[in-house]
């Protein structure tokens, strides 16, 4: 079930009605069902895998906070190898085995080993997060152990974030479920107003954009480096009004029920540095990364060699996490030189152009841009070989003509970047002059929803199929 | 739950607003999309509602490009309408023959298959429904869309904006008198976007015919054979070359109905490609030598021309290669 179906739209009003009819005892019942159920329409039996996740880490939350010294570590360490078990055999079993294969035929031997023939679980990388999360915060003792099963499972199954996030923390949501929750108009209001908005990102610029994205990016060797960079350009918005549109509905979903969810998106392509692009850009999954990777590893409280080494290694398992690919790799790996050399040129990127503090901000906010959208070949590539194709007609300008497919449907694509530029422009820096769903004037709100109702009608792509972190 | 009526009542206020907006918007688009007399709209709302002429030719956009009806009504004394349109597939051209049929009975129809008009393809469904929608009030699209896409056909007669999706621009691109301009139905290319050292491009990717689509060919086939009108398959030609057979099923469908199977894909080489304006469709030059060409195979030129239209005769169909 898709957040931009008409399915969800039913399921939504259906789910949302129940809850606030239901007495307060009665909806974690509903909340639970209903997530089963939306999880189901995706591969029912991938239930069964979800289920498993969550008693392994019910019991092991228990335990972990039961038991006193060094068993508490080893029942730490079963349920993060049961958690990560479960994302390498459907995950990471065939990558790992391709790899194999490629190694062994080097040295002309054959990798016997078989293949499995299984589809990947819808969002298996994002609950399992959110469930190892819960297990090391039992046991760092900032969480106590839920007892509730029901509520448990709950945490893990929230339909809103689910399939995609955000990657909630226990200390967020736990309480959330325990705590009533009474119909609250203005936290109604905000919802339906955050699900609108990441519907329009999706369906209006995120589905727009990936028709041209897509008849470029399946036949590169076809394409000269201007369409080539307008194709890149226009995946950097795809995947940005795709994701934080998905995460948009979510928040806003949870909202109408009255539970706060995590900020995952902030205008991240308004980011001077890639520094602040990441403190800005799926927040929920870098700060999981920071919190049980990068500070264990040390973080920077170590020597720079090392410190270095930990940025390199955080952001290549976080291209591993979104996908068992070289490509999702590779685009880690660029993140995590981006960081370095970020930190090593600090000096210079400080410096003001021409005194100017708009003029450096401008240059640094390019060339974070550029930077990021030269990674993004790699994440939307179908190969690496491909990736490497598109980076070289790229750098080497590659002689051509623009290709637009449809005329009017790249106007639209251009069009509503810019748009999405201005509204967020618009956020970032006048939010408290310019207002319009949090406009006093109730003519200015309706006009605001009106006008994104008539354009999802008239511009929106309402074939676009699923969003693309679903597959992660 | 007091605040819940009031939210259901802003809700319902929301929503009377955007339906008014919807059909004021809507019919202004619906105005100027039937005023439009360039581009696909336009040549299709004629080919759902006032074809008259004795030709017709159905296809895909290399059917748009390559047959010119005032080439044809001149050596002929017939009447033609080039119903090509880009990006369209064997479920359109269907749809457009049981259209024209309900009201008008062609003497000829020339159905220009595109090599990959029997396989499945991404997209191409939707861009089919989304194509038509605009013309829900036909009954024949109106049936279509129902049978096929309901959804899509509750959601187009609920919302007109809907009906209209995606096309604002075309509309007022066309009715600024801007977009290809056709003749009949035909729409030239001028020039030729082909490089200097241009070579065969050589499709290798993987043929798989769809079960569906092979059955829609049948059906116009059979359809157009049943009404009894004369009916020519022909390949028009291209710059590039298959290395899977495409051919068989249409052949054998065609010798099935006895009906003439015209594979004029490797008529020009590389030495010709003056007449192409890329690798698949050729230009105005081009269009019209084909057109030439293909009369030559089709009329009997032997015969003066006469004012009354007469029937078209086959002198020989070339023959088939497959490779």
């Amino acid at each position: 079930m898709l957040f931009n179906s008409l399915h969800f739209v039913a399921f939504f009003i259906l789910v949302t009605t129940l809850y606030f009819l239901l007495e307060d005892k009665h909806r974690w019942k509903l909340l639970l069902i209903s997530s089963c159920y939306f999880y189901m329409t995706f591969v029912p039996v991938y239930i069964l895998i979800l289920g498993f996740t969550i008693v392994v880490d019910y019991f092991a939350g228990i335990l972990i906070e039961q038991t006193p010294g060094k068993r508490k570590r080893l029942y730490l360490i079963l349920s993060i190898i049961a958690n990560v078990g479960v994302l390498a055999v459907f995950k990471y079993y065939n990558f790992l085995n391709d790899n194999l294969t490629y190694l062994l035929g080097s040295f002309g031997f054959q990798n016997d080993v078989p293949y499995l023939s299984i589809l990947l679980p819808i969002g298996l990388s994002f609950h399992t997060f959110q469930a190892m999360s819960y297990t090391i915060e039992v046991y760092r003792g900032n969480q106590k152990a839920e007892r509730h099963f029901g509520i448990y499972s709950l945490y893990v199954m929230f339909y809103p974030q689910l399939v995609a996030g955000p990657i909630e923390r226990p200390q967020n949501m736990l309480p959330q479920f325990h705590a009533k929750h009474r119909f609250d108009y203005a936290e109604v209001v905000k919802g339906l107003q955050l699900m609108l908005w990441g519907l329009f990102k999706k369906v209006v610029i995120a589905d727009r954009l990936a028709i041209y994205v897509d008849a470029v990016y399946d036949n590169p060797g076809q394409h000269s480096s201007i369409t080539l960079i307008v194709a890149t350009i226009f995946f950097a918005f795809q995947i940005y009004c795709d994701f934080s549109g998905y995460s948009d509905i979510a928040l806003g979903a949870a909202r109408v029920m009255g539970y706060k969810l995590m900020l995952n998106f902030r205008r991240p392509y308004l980011a001077t540095s890639i520094r602040e692009f990441w403190s800005r850009w799926h927040i929920s999954l870098s700060t999981w990364f920071r919190d049980y990777v990068y500070v264990p590893l040390g973080g920077n409280r170590v020597p720079i060699p090392r410190w270095y080494l930990n940025l390199f290694i955080v952001f290549m398992v976080s291209g591993l996490w979104h996908g068992a690919s070289w490509t999702f790799i590779i685009w880690g790996a660029l993140h995590g030189l981006y960081q370095i050399f970020g930190i090593a040129f600090k000096g210079v990127s400080n410096t003001k152009i021409l005194g100017s503090a708009v003029l450096s901000n401008l240059l640094h906010g390019m060339i974070t841009f550029v930077l990021v959208c030269f990674a993004w070949i790699f994440f939307r590539a179908n190969h690496v070989d491909d990736a490497l194709q598109i980076a070289g007609s790229i750098l080497t300008l590659k002689a051509g003509s623009l290709f637009f497919g449809s005329i009017a449907g790249f106007a639209y694509s251009v069009l509503w970047i810019l748009f999405l530029l201005l509204v967020e422009y618009t956020q970032e820096h006048y939010s408290e002059k310019i207002k319009v769903f949090a406009n006093p004037a109730k003519a200015v709100r309706y006009a605001g929803y009106v006008t994104l109702i008539v354009l999802m009608l008239l511009f929106g792509v309402f074939n676009g199929g699923q969003f693309i972190y679903f597959q992660f | 739950m007091k605040k819940g009526g009031i939210l259901i009542k802003n809700l319902v206020l929301l929503f009377a607003i955007v339906f008014v907006l919807d059909r004021v918007f809507g019919s202004i688009l619906e105005y100027y999309f039937k005023k439009e007399t360039t581009g696909d709209n336009a040549k299709t709302r004629h080919a759902l509602t006032a074809v008259k002429e004795d030709i017709v030719i159905f296809g895909s956009s290399r059917a748009a490009h390559h047959y010119v009806p005032e080439e044809l009504e001149a050596a002929t004394g017939l009447t033609c309408f080039n119903a090509g349109r880009d990006g369209m597939k064997m479920t359109y051209y269907k749809l457009l023959l049981d259209a024209i049929l309900s009201y008008h009975k062609p003497r000829v129809i020339i159905l220009d298959l595109n090599y990959n008009d029997l396989v499945k393809e991404a997209r191409k469904d939707d861009a089919l429904i989304a194509g038509i929608l605009p013309y829900i009030d036909n009954k024949i699209v109106n049936d279509f869309v129902f049978e096929h896409e309901p959804l899509e056909g509750w959601k187009a007669r609920i919302s007109k904006l809907y009906q209209f999706n995606s096309k604002p621009a075309t509309i007022l691109h066309h009715n600024m008198g801007l977009g290809s301009e056709h003749f009949d139905g035909y729409e030239p290319l001028n020039g030729s976007k082909l490089e200097e050292g241009y070579r065969v491009h050589v499709n290798t990717s993987r043929y798989t015919e769809d079960a569906e689509l092979v059955g829609r060919f049948e059906e116009f086939v059979s359809t157009v054979k049943g009404k009894g009108i004369e009916l020519y398959i022909v390949y028009s030609p291209t710059l590039m070359q298959m290395k899977y057979d495409y051919l068989s099923t249409p052949k054998r469908i065609s010798e099935k109905y006895g009906v003439p199977l015209l594979n004029y894909s490797q008529f020009y080489t590389l030495k010709e490609k003056h007449l192409f304006y890329d690798k698949t469709h050729m230009n105005n030059e081009g269009a019209k030598q084909f057109t030439h060409e293909i009369l030559g195979r089709l009329v009997d030129t032997r015969t003066p021309k006469i004012a009354e239209p007469r029937r078209l005769k086959v002198i020989k169909p070339i023959s088939l290669r497959i490779e």
